[in-house]
């Protein structure tokens, strides 16, 4: 009888996995050739026969040495994970960040702070939040990325805000002498929580909903 | 081609993780049995089985586990996890609702 653990370590060669876990599937692997050769042993092979029939259970030694690489690694995962989260949440999240800046740049000053800014600037600025948090929920989606995958995906733009309403709050209380001494007052640091974060929060992760409901296509 | 790559994948998935839940198997029984019940429809070998095994086991649907036999054999036997059996209600649905599609669409289903 073959020694199966040795023709399976030549064949395989090193994976790249550790010595310990490539020691587990050498094992398995030549355990498994070994039940298919005393398998065909009981059904009356001769002996060359039934290690025939054993060996065709790897038609490709090279490609199984790929899949074992692939499916031993974390590689799989980081690409799932920039394909399903980063890609679609970084572009929602620059896609805000070009529409918080064109709204800077070409927004007039008196209309920040007229009586109609709420429905002429918060509203559209809303509703492209819930376009945006649409768009990255539906192409986490169609790439197969689970709910939690898609939830983040559509709300990523959160954490340019949290940021962007952090940093001040950290050079104030950093700071010696701060300048602006009210951003570590707490009611202002509410407002500032539920104008900056929580309402554009709400109107991304509204958007994400209508693709959360069904699993990526098999 | 993709598509069929896929179902093939899926389709594969599904009946392991529903193997599974009828209790622990190690490696070649999982194949043996997959054969055996689908009549042959369904074949693994090694070079099919394995890779997905671990790949399954490293998503945390299956987990093995080395035991010894009576012949002093190691073996390592999968069973399903509780995410395992999370993620096989889904996959379930999504291949009933697959099948209930082809039969509408094509007259494939129950002889």
């Amino acid at each position: 009888m073959p020694d199966w653990r040795q023709l399976v370590q030549e064949r395989l060669g090193s994976l790249g996995l550790g010595a310990a876990r490539e020691d587990e599937i050498s094992t398995e692997l030549s355990e498994h050739l070994e039940d298919a050769y005393q398998g065909a042993r009981e059904r009356g092979l001769a002996h060359e026969s039934a290690v025939a029939w054993a060996l065709e259970q790897v038609p490709d030694w090279h490609r199984l040495r790929r899949d074992l690489r692939r499916a031993g690694r974390e590689e799989d995962d980081v690409s799932h994970m920039t394909r399903t989260v980063w890609l679609p949440g970084v572009t929602t999240l620059v896609l805000s960040a070009l529409l918080l800046l064109a709204m800077v740049r070409l927004v007039p000053p008196t209309l920040w702070v007229s009586p109609n800014a709420p429905t002429r600037l918060l509203l559209p600025w809303l509703l492209a939040y819930f376009v945006f948090g649409a768009m990255g929920a539906y192409w986490s989606r169609r790439v197969g990325g689970s709910v939690t995958a898609r939830v983040l995906s559509g709300t990523f733009p959160l954490a340019m805000h949290v940021v962007v309403m952090l940093l001040p709050v950290l050079v104030t209380w950093m700071s010696a002498t701060p300048k602006f001494p009210e951003h570590l007052d707490p009611t202002y640091l509410l407002r500032i929580g539920l104008l900056w974060v929580l309402i554009p929060g709400i109107a991304l992760a509204l958007g994400t909903l209508p693709f959360l409901g069904k699993r990526a296509a098999v | 081609m993709a598509i069929r790559a896929n179902v093939k994948r899926g389709s594969a998935e599904l009946a392991i993780l529903a193997l599974l839940e009828g209790g622990a198997l190690h490696g070649y029984e999982i194949a043996k049995r997959i054969d055996a019940e689908s009549q042959g429809v369904l074949r693994f070998n090694l070079a099919s089985l394995y890779p997905m095994l671990y790949a399954m086991e490293r998503h945390g649907w299956i987990k093995g586990e080395w035991q010894v036999t009576a012949h002093a054999r190691k073996r390592r036997c999968y069973r399903l996890t509780a995410a395992g059996k999370k993620h096989l209600a889904p996959l379930r649905a999504e291949w009933r609702l697959f099948f209930q599609a082809l039969q509408r669409l094509a007259g494939v289903g129950h002889a």
